[in-house]
């Protein structure tokens, strides 16, 4: 069954997507909601409007459909037309416009289809897109591949804390070694950012209840990057991610303290706001 | 108006009986930190010692900064806040705001502060009874500048405006960023688009915007609205004044939030008895213990400002207030109210025709004192002034210094502080200084005035009472 491809006159992402699939010889047919495709989007989108995501500025296009699966955004859909969903880790929706595309981390899929990701990533950027990589440091080897390969215009280093923590506050451990070659292949990024996120957690042993890491633990988190790279000026935020059903427990975050704990390794830290 | 070449600088007029006397410290640019007495005596200069502004603690130690920033990469970013004690010494310094790195400069910490500053214990920075700030501990808050993006203001680079709670072992505990609350300030549309195209830009860096520029900042203190349940008045709230938009605001210490402000527009009820504000400095609120307690003194400049509808002198909405004399009010926040004001008609000045004799387009400030009287900086011509309530004027010094580089004698804000502040100093004899007669002053070799001949010329009629030129003046009846 050849696959339904619902576009909009105009979506550069659309085209790629088209350009995918015509290179490897995947039948579409397409549906151009602002030309003659509109009804059949609509009658579309009825019938299955709690798979299909709406963003600010409406549906995010181009989508396809195989008879069983909705896949929706750019990113998702060269993925699951390579993979099926073996990448899901690795990619997950963009966010961004304007040439920009997201959802895209380094860290967090199966080691075993890395290679396919960053062939992916690859082609998105060959498109003319480009590309917001984020990762928290884990499977240093495909980020630095997408470095190396200038694969990555932006680059968001998620840093839960020292590697020891990391197990705790993510479910996977990260040793020392791999979170300073990945610190270390930052340097060669176009652009980048170090964001320390607060984020709740159960520490070993503690049966008051989850907690996020200490001023001071953050600032030892910020000297293991300078120690890493050798540099202390490198852009670093911290940035509070507690969900709100959690905020209570936690209690006030005094972020101030956070800041000044990780300047001294860190000179150039500061408080994450969003813009 | 007319400035002219030759006149006297230095004290020019001086009533002890009728003055707060006291040390008046400000900053002479290019030479540093004066605390001069009554009769214009200078009695301490701390060299090369900045101050944006200065200002005295009890015991003979003064604030300022050791330097600012380059001007090619930051404008007005002071480098520090430095206590200094009589002999020179650094007593306190905070820096560690942000780390700098600009082009062929050493890199380092900066506070990035400008325009002002209160040590705890007081809430303005100048003579309170009862109120000392202290010296060897308290929190000091900081008005400074960061560069943000922030594009529902402006794609372009924005030098905003933060402030920023410091302890005294220098660790940062609180923080406020003027841009977070641009949907606060109430500007109408074609203020926004203004705004969003020319947010004041500024040809340092590689340009930004400074679109709010504060240029004071000061706690409220305690204060009878409070006291009454009014809320907004809260007395650790803090009061600043934006100088681009002539919006003066209270903001909440609890939650950032702005919480009572006058401006951007004065033509509506009850911002309208106020009159237009514009390019404002030094807004705050009268300490406790001083006459006026709880009403808002601020100098109102006039010049330019504001962003908004074009019209003949602003062709684009930016800086399309204008006005060229200045205003210092005292108005009660709660009613918008005018108690007390100096304008030029107070000053003696016919107006609108001779009004620009009091103007200082920029800078400036009034402190209030604790007999009643005011102490008003006319800061662009070096000019400071103690008015009584009856708009008196019973002290006058003419700040001697003009600039290398800046060539004016400028002075960005003066206070008065009283005599057992600086200990190392014996109070000064205070000798009156009586004004000079200046239709019979005459400098040497000049002849007195005078017609060596004089005749009556026949058919001529006495000159009119009336002051109307070629434009209406306040002695003139429209009707």
């Amino acid at each position: 069954m050849p696959f339904s491809l619902f576009s909009a006159t105009g979506c550069m992402r659309c085209r790629i997507v088209k350009s995918y699939m015509e290179k490897n010889n995947l039948a579409y047919t397409e549906y151009d909601f602002k030309a003659d495709g509109k009804d059949e989007f609509n009658a579309f989108y009825r019938k299955n409007r709690s798979d299909i995501y709406r963003g600010k500025e409406g549906v995010e296009f181009p989508l396809i459909y195989d008879g069983e699966i909705v896949v929706q955004g750019v990113g998702m859909i060269i993925a699951y037309l390579m993979d099926q969903k073996l990448m899901d880790g690795f990619v997950s929706r963009s966010e961004l416009s304007h040439g920009w595309v997201d959802g895209l981390y380094a860290a967090a899929g199966d080691e075993t289809v890395s290679a396919r990701f960053v062939s992916l990533v690859s082609f998105l950027k060959s498109s003319g897109l480009q590309t917001q990589i984020e990762t928290d440091g884990s499977n240093a080897v495909v980020l630095e591949k997408l470095i190396n390969e200038s694969l990555v215009d932006k680059l968001l280093f998620y840093l839960r804390g020292m590697p020891g923590s990391y197990e705790k506050i993510t479910g996977s451990a990260v040793s020392e070694s791999t979170l300073s070659q990945s610190l270390s292949a930052l340097e060669k990024c176009p652009d980048f950012k170090i964001l320390l996120e607060l984020a709740p957690f159960t520490r070993e042993g503690d049966s008051t209840g989850k907690q996020i890491i200490s001023p001071e633990e953050a600032g030892q988190a910020a000297r293991f990057v300078e120690q890493a790279t050798g540099k202390k000026t490198h852009p670093f935020f911290i940035k509070e991610n507690i969900p709100e059903d959690e905020k209570e427990q936690i209690g006030a975050v005094n972020l101030f303290k956070y800041r000044t704990a990780c300047r001294r390794y860190m000179v150039k830290t500061d408080i994450f706001r969003e813009n | 108006m007319t400035y002219p070449s030759i006149y006297p600088t230095g004290a020019t007029i001086y009533k002890p009986e009728k003055c707060f006397n006291g040390f008046t410290v400000f900053q002479v640019k290019e030479k540093g930190a004066f605390v001069t007495d009554m009769n214009g005596g200078e009695v301490k200069l701390w060299e090369q010692l900045h101050g944006f502004p200065n200002k005295l603690l009890k015991g003979g130690q003064i604030l300022g900064h050791t330097g600012e920033r380059s001007t090619k990469y930051g404008m007005q970013d002071y480098r520090d806040l430095v206590q200094i004690d009589w002999e020179g010494n650094v007593v306190w310094k905070f820096n560690e705001y942000e780390y700098i790195e600009d082009p062929g400069e050493e890199p380092q910490w900066m506070a990035r502060i400008h325009h002002d500053y209160q040590r705890e214990g007081n809430p303005v920075g100048y003579y309170v009874p009862g109120m000392d700030p202290l010296t060897d501990s308290g929190n000091t808050m900081i008005l400074a500048h960061k560069n943000v993006n922030c594009p529902e203001i402006s794609d372009k680079n924005l030098l905003d405006d933060t402030i920023y709670e410091v302890t005294w072992d220098g660790e940062i505990i609180w923080e406020w960023i003027c841009s977070e609350h641009f949907d606060s300030f109430g500007f109408r549309e074609d203020a926004r688009n203004i705004l969003s195209r020319d947010p004041n830009m500024r040809p340092c860096g590689d340009g930004m915007g400074d679109w709010m520029h504060i240029n004071s900042m000061s706690i409220l203190g305690p204060n009878k609205w409070f006291d009454a349940g009014d809320e907004r008045f809260h007395p650790d709230n803090l009061i600043v004044d934006g100088r681009e938009t002539n919006i003066i605001f209270i903001i909440s210490k609890k939650t950032g939030e702005v919480v009572w402000k006058v401006g951007p527009y004065y033509d509506y009820t009850p911002e309208k008895d106020l009159g237009w504000i514009i390019g404002q400095h030094h807004a705050h609120m009268i300490p406790r213990g001083l006459p006026g307690e709880g009403n808002i003194l601020v100098y109102d400049n006039g010049g330019w400002a504001g962003y908004g509808a074009v019209n003949p002198s602003s062709p684009t909405g930016t800086k399309n207030a204008l006005r060229d004399y200045s205003r210092v009010l005292e108005f009660d926040p709660t009613t918008l109210k005018i108690v007390w004001q100096m304008t030029p008609q107070e000053a003696g000045f016919v107006h609108p025709t001779d009004s620009s004799r009091f103007y200082s387009p920029f800078i400036s400030s009034a402190q209030r004192l604790p007999n009643g009287n005011t102490l008003i900086t006319e800061g662009s011509g070096g000019r400071i002034i103690e008015v009584t309530r009856e708009h008196e004027v019973v002290w006058e010094y003419i700040s001697p210094y003009w600039g290398k580089f800046f060539k004016m004698n400028f002075i960005y804000r003066a206070y008065r502080y009283p005599y057992d502040w600086v200990p190392q100093v014996d109070a000064p004899e205070e000798i009156p200084i009586n004004p000079i007669d200046v239709t019979t002053f005459r400098v040497p070799n000049a002849k007195p005035s005078g017609p060596q001949s004089k005749v009556k010329v026949d058919g001529t009629i006495p000159y009119q009472g009336s002051t109307a030129l070629c434009v209406i003046s306040d002695a003139d009846d429209p009707k």
